[in-house]
């Protein structure tokens, strides 16, 4: 086993402090403040910052007019950029500390009674994730229609929180697109055991993501669990809210859902699960 | 197998998400500049709806800078109103165009806008064209018209 390891008895940081961290986030990313999107001169996610729409080729577009997309969503390329490589090395951090889309569906999620609650568990979550993700970058190129802006996270959720304050934002969920974005957050979110299950089936930024999780696998710091220590009594699966751990005749983390929200770390009275590079 | 049939339930329903448009709100987008503008693509709603949503996002080309009021015209009036999106906690760390009063304050060259005009008909809609229009208020010259065509039936087309 590698030396270079965490286990339960020595949590760091980010795993003590990730509600705060999500917190921040939303105050920083999220109206009323937004002060990361003002330091641009922006208010939401949508424009400089938008970061799923720069990577969509649409059907009779000119590669000039593809690679403009890029230049107008620059920061949205740059977040884009740093997520996939900082995943690469350490895992979905942005997911699971830092997105701001995320954070309110999960701590709302944690106020709802569990018996409120839905459980997607069952549902093998990259092959949807993945087929939604298909559809999202052909249906446009090929002239179907375009899930880009109409089913977006990073649009509706910045609106949700502007919307009390500004009437220009409420006219978002006040038509036909506006109430399925809010009822998706809703049903999917907050209303969703463990709150990811927008992020899980929906968030093509998250797929994206994931992709990179599991092709850094091998090399960068990742959720593990040691077999040797593991017995297989599959309390970490209850908690995982990316239903990314498998309990079969051996208890297997999937690297294209998880994320270092380390909750099964918490739960592991064995110590079976640590975050840390693979084994030499 | 359960794998493979979420797979292409996820993809169907992905495809008629896709492909599905309710007609009640387009995305538009333009560029203001000192010689009359430019839409990328016209905005076609299907007629008969009693609410249309259309947000327009912008930018400014130079060496346009000035005051834009917006307003809908051409063809059978509609009652309209029109909202901006500035922030709601201004930190004023950068400069940024300012909505008020239906128009678009301190525009400078490169800025970039969003706004909101919901149209409310009183009375069935007649299909044809209207615009919306951004009318410089120093010299009333227009600096943007965005073509609205209402169609005779649920046709809304939405383009990015």
């Amino acid at each position: 086993m590698s030396t270079d390891i965490e286990t339960s008895a020595t949590v760091s940081f980010w795993s003590r402090y990730r509600t705060p961290i999500l917190i921040a986030s939303i105050i920083l990313f999220l109206p009323p403040l937004a002060a990361v999107l003002q330091l641009t001169a922006d208010v939401n996610f949508c424009g400089r910052w938008c970061p799923r729409m720069f990577f969509t080729w649409r059907e009779g577009m000119t590669m000039a007019a593809f690679l403009m997309g890029f230049v107008r969503a620059y920061m949205g390329v740059a977040l884009v950029v740093g997520i996939l490589a900082t995943t690469l090395a350490f895992g979905r951090y942005w997911c699971s500390h830092l997105c701001p889309v995320a954070a309110p569906l999960e701590l709302g999620s944690r106020l709802i009674p569990n018996k409120f609650k839905l459980d997607f568990s069952a549902t093998p979550a990259p092959s949807f994730r993945y087929a939604y993700l298909a559809v999202y970058l052909i249906a446009p190129a090929i002239g179907i229609g375009s899930l880009c802006c109409n089913y977006c996270n990073f649009a509706a959720v910045p609106r949700l929180f502007a919307a009390p304050f500004s009437e220009g934002d409420l006219i978002y969920f006040l038509r036909f697109q506006g109430v399925i974005n809010f009822g998706l957050l809703l049903f999917l979110g907050i209303f969703a055991k463990g709150g990811r299950a927008y992020c899980n089936l929906l968030c093509p930024v998250g797929a994206l993501d994931a992709l990179s999780n599991r092709l850094g696998a091998s090399l960068g710091r990742r959720v593990r669990i040691d077999q040797d220590a593991c017995t297989n009594c599959g309390d970490c699966s209850q908690v995982c809210p990316t239903w990314a751990i498998d309990v079969m005749d051996r208890t297997t983390i999937n690297q294209l859902s998880c994320m270092p929200c380390r909750q099964c770390q918490d739960v592991c009275e064995h110590g079976a699960i640590h975050y840390g590079k693979p084994a030499a | 197998m359960k794998k493979l049939l979420v797979f292409l339930f996820a993809a169907i329903l992905s495809v008629a998400a896709a492909w599905y448009r309710h007609g009640d709100s387009a995305h538009a987008m333009g560029m203001v500049s000192i010689k009359g503008g430019r839409a990328l693509h016209p905005v076609h709603l299907p007629s008969g709806r009693e609410r249309y949503t259309l947000v327009v996002t912008g930018t400014i080309l130079p060496p346009y800078r000035g005051d834009a009021r917006v307003t809908v015209d051409g063809g059978q009036p509609i009652p309209f109103i029109v909202r901006g999106s500035d922030p709601i906690i201004d930190l004023a760390l950068r400069h940024r165009p300012h909505f008020e009063d239906q128009t678009l304050t301190g525009l400078q060259p490169r800025d970039r806008f969003t706004i909101w005009v919901v149209m409310q008909p009183t009375e069935p809609m007649d299909p044809g064209k209207r615009d919306v229009t951004f009318i410089d208020t120093a010299t009333g010259n227009p600096v943007l018209k965005i073509p609205v065509i209402f169609g005779g039936g649920e046709d809304g087309h939405h383009e990015h």
